[in-house]
């Protein structure tokens, strides 16, 4: 199968080539400075006082001894709270302090800031707290159960302690299973998944003579304005938020540092000092978001000839005690259950439920990989049962232009899923392959290998769940001497942003990538741009990028003409040639100093909001995301059969992601994102008991090292454009780590003729797998 | 306690409190922030440095474990302005994503050329398998290792 | 929790003087790749902490005749770096094996002992080779057999007062094939779920002698003589092995916690043995 060429000109000079990051030299030098390199004068460090217990009444709360620590400058309890006592994310459930009532262990109950770190720590410690304990319920299952106590804030749920269940219903699931030769159904199982970003969270709060000021590592700065503007009572204009250096999100700061600069706010502005609140890891792991972890089931049928006929799927996540993203990463989850196939009869329950643990919220992939994991699995147990190549059967069924999706939108552009899955089957000589492994495990007597396949899509943006949120805004600034300053309103959390965006720039301006500057993002430069999530920020706030850069074009073409007296001029060599006579030119810069002389308005301001969606959530039908990206992921694995070790030897990656602006960086992207699919499938596990979780560290968490990584990698893009993207470009950031995991799963179940439902395969859970399949 | 030792090549002496941890002390009392801390107890490699040769982690380090010590930054990799091969071949292979384990990656990876200058890419893995790394998958920063080792020392 | 700062260190001109500090309650401190870390958990307050890394009694790596005397303080990497290593292939499989480049450089032998914790990769080889660890304290010098020394997790036989001066290992007689191998959930960085180390003297695919040591399986390393017996005069192969995978799994006494079962644990330590018959070619 031939390799999609994209149907973009040829003619891009800046998108589409491997640029250098703008932000890599000031990191490679420690330059780069991330919110705990930060100071102010006078500032004070700050630390919240957390609940020990699941679910309790606050009887007393004495924090006397707290405030007589002699380095102890300010002491917070909800009272001095001078706005609401509320961290609002989708809904207002959550306090910033506990309200009278803690609902997990690690909620905040109050603040201190004091003039040291170890004095903050020390200080905290002297707070005692009176409990009355309430019962509490740790598993979503029994927190649905008639009598569970009650966790979830009334208000924010749609009954008991379910936030929210949301469903398809697409056609008859009952005919659907009837006109089935084959039917595979099972359960599955997930844990948390630890974001693990290297750089802990943190934030600064400056009090300012204008209002606030917060610095920190964040992905969402307009959520974190207001959040601070409401728990501060000021009006969002009073409150600014400046995003430092950031050590990696993946979503772990998307809905997180909106408490943690409320906490720092309020502290700062009854000190009347900067106050600065950096997590230590213990307690980052401890006390904040981290992916769901879920209960799923699935039924899936088809014909003789591997054509899918139904697919039926019930699901559980255990959202923790408040709602903060969990509706959002419900519904993500829901319109990604029934895959990149095409099925004509489908049926998803979906449910999100309270219990008295830590609020799970968003993770790269947002609620997709724990179906992923099922979906997946299930293709290749009815390829099994069918007698299929499982990339045979995937590709029968992938989604094509012309076919509905599961919620029954057409699509009708941009999916390269069946061009993916035949290159990925092409670069592993798939054919090949499987008799290479065949060889080895007839070979050797205490190693098996396994091959394993996944193919995933991902709806780009925020769907409609959350269209309000689908915008971006932009500003350019031509200065004087022909450079140019962007300012965007989505962060660089090292996913690479800030190059492409700047890519993308210079393209629109016609001038080379290193005329443009990208500027920190402050919430006082651009609009409102809705959050950093989704893989949204090339499609979307390249979009913005793009409309200020073709308005500020406009008018240096403008002045060009103007210059060189032609009605026409053509850009080159970083330089604009008239027309009739290329050898007439004037560079940016003279541009440049001509605009400033002539008083002409050297910036633009652009704006896009993403293609309209609907959906409706009694049937859950609807044009749910305005595009999907897609992938085909290959793992081989390698199992030690006396231990149950497991490792990835090789693994082939062929992502559609529409027009790739960096290929580089696109590469970083797939290649990190499988490695946290191998850490996800193979060894984070973060137990969990009586709500506490009980090794919030890095020596029990583990995350792969370099050593875990596979011998060899090969990723691929087949760029099939999107005509409502920059240059063609759709999202890519999450895929990676959603497609990985299943096919590292797969291979496990391939490997050891056993299948695999729960993560992770940790030597144990994988000898015992050994041992059923034996 | 005063300690001195050498720090990036220059003489410094400096008290510190008797439990100061090198870690602190490079970072808030001397300004030197490229060296950051990801877990404070050793497990990440984020606080990488190099004494003496030798990797280090200045979390689980005394200042007074360096006194009469030679103790390299990040900052002193490239004092001069001019980025090391190492630096420069992070860049060029988009070896750095988020960055915040890039200095700790560095220093370790200094380290280990020192030792053994033509390191394999599995010598280049093994030797980088302390400094955890979320973003980056690894591949483009075992490139830009063996790509430096290159550079300084062709076959 | 959180803190920056530890206990207060003393730093002694000499051996004696780090022994009178001892005696007076400072917690020697050699690299503090795990004292650190208990400290800053606040598991253990000593008054103070005496730091001994740099005293050049305690970090000589002398080879002779019949055996390696290695100092307390002398790190992981400069053992490894040393003939001691090139010696004694065992030793330098097992520090290979910990933790990290910038862990071995930092961390001793002589710590690693002191922790006594049954997963120290360092202490297989001290099992292995019958290794005696000498001590000095207020009373004088004595020296202890390695499984005398320790007694179980973080416990040892050091009277107050008393640091670790250096550990002799002995050379093995004749030439033994030395294996290795820690079983994890990753690939580095990792502290051993089970361990298993070994020597085996072999003649013609013959098992002639072999030494066995296990690690994360008991309170302490443990050497399960009665495999060590039963596997003379076999041949290294697994099918001939596969009899004793029970026996050796037999010889643990393994718990559960957060890395593993303890069943886990008691099978894997046993099927170690078969991986042990496939890793060590009888030939070369």
């Amino acid at each position: 199968m031939a390799r999609v060429k994209a149907p973009v000109e040829e003619a891009e000079q800046v998108v589409g080539k491997a640029a250098p990051r703008l932000d890599a030299e000031a990191k490679v030098r420690g330059q780069a400075r991330y919110a705990d390199d930060l100071s102010f004068p006078g500032m004070l460090y700050g630390k919240a006082i957390r609940s020990d217990r699941p679910h309790a009444r606050i009887l007393r709360l004495d924090l006397s001894q707290v405030a007589a620590h002699p380095k102890v400058a300010c002491v917070v309890t909800p009272k001095d709270i001078p706005g609401e006592n509320v961290v609002p994310i989708i809904y207002r459930d959550m306090p910033l302090l506990a309200n009278g009532v803690v609902r997990y262990v690690g909620e905040p109950i109050a603040l201190l800031a004091a003039e040291t770190r170890e004095a903050a720590v020390e200080a905290a410690a002297l707070a005692q707290v009176a409990y009355e304990d309430l019962p509490a319920v740790f598993d979503p299952l029994e927190a649905t159960r008639p009598g569970a106590p009650q966790v979830a804030v009334p208000a924010a749920a749609e009954g008991g302690n379910v936030f929210n269940h949301m469903v398809i219903r697409k056609g008859d699931v009952e005919r659907g299973f009837a006109e089935a030769d084959v039917v595979v159904a099972g359960e599955y199982r997930v844990g948390y998944q630890e974001h693990a970003y290297l750089e802990p969270q943190g934030v600064i709060a400056v009090p300012e003579d204008s209002g606030i000021t917060v610095y920190g590592t964040l992905q969402c700065p307009f959520y974190v304005q207001n959040a601070v503007a409401a728990v501060m009572g000021f009006p969002l204009a009073k409150v600014r938020i400046v995003q430092t250096a950031t050590g990696g999100g993946f979503g772990g700061k998307e809905d997180v540092p909106s408490h943690l600069a409320a906490m720092a706010a309020v502290l700062a502005w009854k000190a009347g000092r900067p106050v600065k609140l950096v997590l230590p890891r213990d307690e980052d792991i401890a006390t904040t978001s981290k992916r769901h972890p879920g209960l799923v089931r699935y039924r899936t049928g088809a014909k003789r000839d591997g054509t899918l006929t139904a697919v039926e799927v019930e699901f559980y996540y255990n959202a923790g005690a408040y709602q903060t993203l969990s509706s959002a990463v419900l519904w993500r989850g829901l319109i990604h259950a029934a895959g990149p196939y095409r099925i004509p009869h489908v049926k998803v329950d979906g449910y999100s439920v309270a219990t008295n643990t830590v609020p799970c919220g968003a993770f790269r992939g947002f609620g997709s990989p724990q179906v992923i994991f099922a979906h997946e699995s299930q293709m290749d147990e009815l390829a099994r049962e069918l007698g299929m190549d499982p990339l045979v059967l995937r590709h029968k069924n992938a989604l094509r232009v012309g076919d509905e999706t599961a919620t029954g939108q057409r699509l009708t552009e941009s999916v390269g899923l069946p061009e993916a899955i035949g290159r990925a089957r092409e670069l592993s000589h798939w054919d090949e392959l499987q008799d290479e492994v065949a060889a080895f495990n007839a070979q050797e007597r205490f190693r098996r290998r396994g091959l394993g396949a996944s193919t995933v899509m991902y709806g780009v943006g925020m769907g409609a769940k959350a269209p309000l949120l689908d915008k971006a805004g932009a500003y350019l600034k031509l200065e004087a001497d022909g450079s140019v300053t962007l300012a965007v309103g989505t962060t660089e959390m090292g996913q690479g942003a800030q190059t492409v965006l700047a890519q993308i720039a210079a393209e629109g301006l016609g001038v080379p990538l290193a005329s443009v500057q990208v500027a920190p993002v402050d919430t006082s430069r651009v609009p409102d741009s809705g959050p950093t999530v989704a893989s949204r920020t090339t499609t979307v706030q390249g979009m913005a990028v793009l409309d200020a850069a073709e308005k500020l074009r406009a008018r240096i073409v403008g002045a060009a003409m103007e210059m060189l007296g032609c009605p026409k001029v053509v850009p080159g060599d970083g330089r604009f040639h008239d027309a009739r006579d290329p050898t007439r030119s004037v560079s940016l810069a003279e541009i440049a100093r001509w605009m400033w002389a002539h008083n002409w308005d050297m910036a633009a301001s652009g704006w896009a909001e993403a293609r309209p969606v609907d959906w409706d959530a009694k049937t859950g039908l609807g044009n749910a995301y305005f595009v999907y990206a897609y992938a085909c992921h290959i793992a081989e694995v390698e199992v030690d059969l006396l231990t149950g070790e497991t490792r990835v030897t090789r693994f082939w990656a062929v992502h559609d992601s529409g027009k790739i602006v960096n290929p580089e960086t696109a590469r970083g992207q797939v290649i990190g994102g499988i490695a946290q699919g191998i850490g996800y499938a193979l060894m984070e596990e973060l137990p969990a008991e009586g709500g506490r979780i009980l090794y919030p560290t890095f020596t029990a968490y583990h995350i792969p090292t370099a050593m875990d990584m596979p011998d060899e990698f090969v990723v691929e893009f087949v760029e099939a454009s999107y005509s409502g993207g920059p240059f063609g470009a759709k999202g890519l950031g999450e895929v990676p780590l959603m497609a990985s995991h299943a096919a590292v799963a797969n291979a496990i179940s391939a490997a050891t003729g056993t299948r695999l439902r729960a993560y992770p395969a940790t030597p144990e859970r994988v000898l015992d797998l050994i041992g059923r399949g034996a | 306690m005063r300690i001195q030792f050498r720090l990036n090549g220059r003489p410094v002496a400096v008290d510190v409190p008797p439990g100061r941890r090198l870690l602190d002390l490079l970072r808030e009392d001397l300004g030197l922030i490229g060296t950051k801390e990801g877990c404070g107890e050793g497990e990440c490699g984020a606080c990488t440095v190099v004494v003496d040769g030798k990797p280090r982690l200045a979390c689980l380090t005394a200042a007074v474990q360096v006194e009469g010590k030679d103790v390299l930054t990040i900052e002193g990799l490239s004092e001069a302005g001019q980025l090391d091969p190492l630096q420069e071949a992070f860049i060029e292979t988009a070896g750095v994503q988020c960055g915040f384990c890039t200095p700790g990656l560095v220093m370790a990876a200094y380290a280990l050329l020192r030792e053994n200058p033509r390191p394999t890419r599995d010598e280049v893995r093994a030797y980088l398998s302390g400094n955890l790394c979320r973003c980056t998958g690894y591949a483009q920063v075992v490139e830009a290792v063996l790509r430096a080792a290159e550079k300084a020392c062709p076959r | 929790m959180h803190t920056t700062g530890l206990a207060e260190i003393v730093r002694p001109r000499d051996l004696a003087e780090a022994v009178r500090l001892a005696a007076e309650g400072g917690e020697p401190l050699a690299g503090g790749t795990d004292l650190f870390v208990r400290l800053r958990k606040g598991v253990e307050r000593p008054p103070f902490l005496v730091y001994i890394g740099d005293l050049p009694e305690l970090r000589r790596i002398s080879v002779g005749e019949s055996k390696v005397e290695i100092g307390a303080a002398a790190t992981h990497a400069e053992i490894l770096a040393s003939p001691a290593a090139a010696r004694l292939p065992i030793l330098r499989l097992a520090l290979e094996a910990i933790a990290s480049p910038a862990i071995r450089a930092m961390g001793t032998l002589g710590g690693n002992l002191a922790n006594a914790s049954p997963a120290g990769d360092g202490l297989i080889p001290l099992y292995l080779l019958g290794a005696r660890v000498n001590l000095v304290g207020p009373d004088g010098e004595r020296a202890l057999a390695v499984e005398e020394f320790v007694l179980g997790p973080g416990k040892t036989a050091l009277r107050p007062g008393e640091v670790i001066r250096s550990l002799d290992l002995p050379f093995p007689e004749g030439a033994p094939r030395a294996y290795f191998r820690k079983v994890g959930r990753r690939r580095a960085l990792i502290i051993a779920i089970a361990s298993l180390g070994a020597l085996l003297w072999l003649r013609d695919g013959t098992i002639e002698r072999a030494r066995l040591a296990l690690g994360s399986v008991a309170p302490t390393v443990v050497r399960p003589r009665e495999v060590e017996q039963a596997l003379v005069g076999r041949p290294l192969a697994p099918d001939a092995l596969a009899d004793l995978v029970e026996a050796l799994s037999a010889a643990t006494r393994p718990i559960s916690d957060l890395r593993a079962s303890a069943g886990y644990r008691r099978t894997v330590a046993g099927r170690l043995l078969l991986d042990l018959a496939c890793t060590i070619s009888p030939g070369g």
